[in-house]
């Protein structure tokens, strides 16, 4: 009877509480299409026209508005296209989902300390934005002071929407996908993983730098999605991550990260541990022209057996038709940005990329890969209206490899 | 504390001095816990010259009404919201740089607008009830950043 009431005043406290505040609403519709070349076939293209309408609530729940509620709902319609010799007729897809749903609150403890808490879906990143960096529905508890901050994550990735995040099973050794039978499903649930995950981390402790330890485990759980017995991947997955970065002068700053997986699997029937290595590193300059800069960056994600690493949420390492996840790479570059003018944003970057063996042969030696190239524009026409126009290339040593995309975008914000 | 509201004073007396303001009410302006529409409309009548200096909030209000700058319904003596001020300033300064706010003209895009420009902090609920310094600190941005309508506010 105690829960009843609980549970019928706790909704009532909320309500009341919002009416007393604003509740701010603000939509987005946006347009991201896109013509892509794979295998430098310039008579096949693939093209995707995506047209989204985002609906977010904000609502304060005390004066000050550090306690609030907000919401992100998006849906999006996707018609995907192929011409040339692989014509594929246009099909319309329409997903559904919400990006966002959370209550948060930042308690000052005292003059230097406090405490935030997030309760319900919203994104959720390691340190090295590798790793783990998507939505999530969980728990997340920062207690900052001055000299040294700890966090702590709990969640569950089961009721997620498939179609807008997915993961990397350790099972199949590849990324989970909606099933022929869902692929007209607004919604499908994604497959389920109980994750934790602790950071301590000491901003400024010596000559402004900051060190982070951070670890982060995955479990493999049940949930509501149609997975089958096959593909349950029921591993256990744990990184740890020592991160530094910090400032070497008043212009040059640098982020470096390393990460350790340790992680139980089954392969073929045949039950086997692995510890992979994921290494990064970024040298940033920040010459004092039109809010330049310039970036040197590299990284390594380890391959082979029983060194294999494989991050949790699915990241696309490069550009190439395949578009790999970052698993036995070894990737470096260089990328500048620059403000030319006013409201408008450029970059451009070139990466080298190798592979550590391929999926025909794991156990293979490090070979070339190929050279990606990209280029980004963004111009703010006006405040609340933005377009984006983005080229990727990638030049792969065979010529299957290679893929050139053309991306060109529209938001209105209102 | 007093140091801090003596040197905000002094600097808003000298800004507003260009806009026909008089001290006196800068000087009350800054005592104020909450800003009301009286008190609002007197700085932008002000400025858009429809009144003198010494002139009272109910006739700076009498001579927006006039030029369609505020609504016949608004009462002299209500706290005025963020989004009210926005929309007293839409009347008074050319704000510009929204698609929304050019198709539209409302209050929710010119409080949108002004936030972008840094009038207002990013995270400023529209409906909050705005200090005497809160607002004084938007009319010294507003004199700043945007031309005057030459107009005296009409629509």
């Amino acid at each position: 009877m105690k829960f009843c009431k609980r549970f019928v005043l706790l909704p009532s406290v909320f309500v009341m509480a919002v009416s007393l505040n604003a509740v701010e609403f603000n939509g987005i519709l946006s347009d991201d299409s896109y013509i892509k070349f794979n295998g430098n076939k310039y008579d096949t293209q693939i093209m995707e026209f995506s047209e989204s309408f985002t609906g977010s609530v904000k609502a304060p729940l005390n004066a000050d508005g550090s306690t609030y509620f907000s919401a992100e709902a998006i849906v999006t319609d996707n018609y995907d296209v192929t011409t040339g010799e692989n014509n594929v007729d246009g099909e319309n897809e329409v997903v559904l989902d919400c990006n966002l749903f959370k209550f948060s609150s930042l308690i000052k403890m005292n003059n230097t300390d406090s405490l935030q808490i997030s309760l319900g879906r919203f994104f959720v990143s390691d340190v090295t934005g590798l790793v783990f960096a998507q939505n999530c529905d969980g728990a997340f508890f920062q207690y900052d002071t001055p000299r040294f901050a700890a966090s702590l994550y709990g969640g569950y990735t089961g009721l997620l929407n498939v179609k807008n995040i997915s993961h990397v099973s350790f099972r199949t050794g590849s990324v989970w996908e909606p099933g022929a039978d869902d692929e007209k499903d607004l919604y499908d649930f994604t497959a389920p993983y109980i994750v934790g995950g602790l950071s301590l981390s000491a901003p400024y402790c010596f000559l402004n730098q900051t060190v982070t330890l951070e670890g982060y485990a995955f479990i493999g759980s049940s949930g509501p999605a149609d997975i089958d017995d096959n593909s349950k991947d029921e591993s256990t997955r744990i990184y740890g991550t020592l991160s530094v970065n910090g400032p070497l002068s008043t212009i040059v700053f640098y982020n470096l990260s390393g990460t350790v997986l340790s992680a139980k699997l089954n392969k073929d029937g045949v039950d086997m541990k692995t510890t992979g290595i994921l290494a990064q590193g970024s040298l940033n300059f920040y010459p004092n022209y039109k809010s330049s800069s310039i970036t040197l960056s590299g990284v390594y994600a380890s391959g082979k057996d029983e060194k294999y690493y494989m991050g949790f949420t699915k990241a696309t390492a490069c550009s190439s038709a395949s578009e790999p996840i970052l698993a036995g790479i070894i990737k470096g570059g260089i990328a500048g940005s620059i403000l030319p003018i006013d409201k408008m944003f450029c970059s451009l970057g070139c990466d080298a990329v190798f592979r550590i063996g391929d999926e025909n042969d794991p156990d293979g030696d490090t070979k070339f890969y190929g050279y990606q190239l990209n280029a980004v524009m963004n111009y703010q026409l006006f405040s609340d209206m933005k377009l984006g126009l983005s080229g990727a290339s990638f030049i792969g040593k065979e010529k299957d490899d290679c893929s050139t995309k053309i991306t060109v975008s529209l938001a209105l914000s209102f | 504390m007093r140091k801090c509201i003596f040197i905000l004073l002094i600097l808003s007396a000298c800004s507003f001095a260009a806009f026909s303001q008089s001290a006196e009410k800068v000087a009350e302006m800054v005592k104020s816990e909450n800003v009301t529409i009286g008190q609002a409309a007197y700085f932008s009548a002000t400025a858009l010259g429809l009144v003198k200096d010494d002139e009272s909030e109910e006739n700076s209000m009498a001579a927006l009404k006039d030029v369609g700058g505020l609504s016949d319904s608004a009462d002299a003596g209500e706290f005025v919201t963020a989004k009210k001020v926005a929309e007293i300033c839409s009347k008074t300064w050319v704000i510009k740089g929204s698609l929304m706010y050019s198709l539209l003209g409302t209050p929710r895009y010119a409080f949108r607008q002004m936030k972008a420009d840094g009038v207002f902090p990013s995270s400023m609920d529209p409906d909050k009830k705005l200090s005497g310094r809160e607002f004084l600190s938007i009319i010294t941005d507003c004199i700043e950043l945007y031309e005057l309508k030459n107009d005296g506010g009409a629509e």
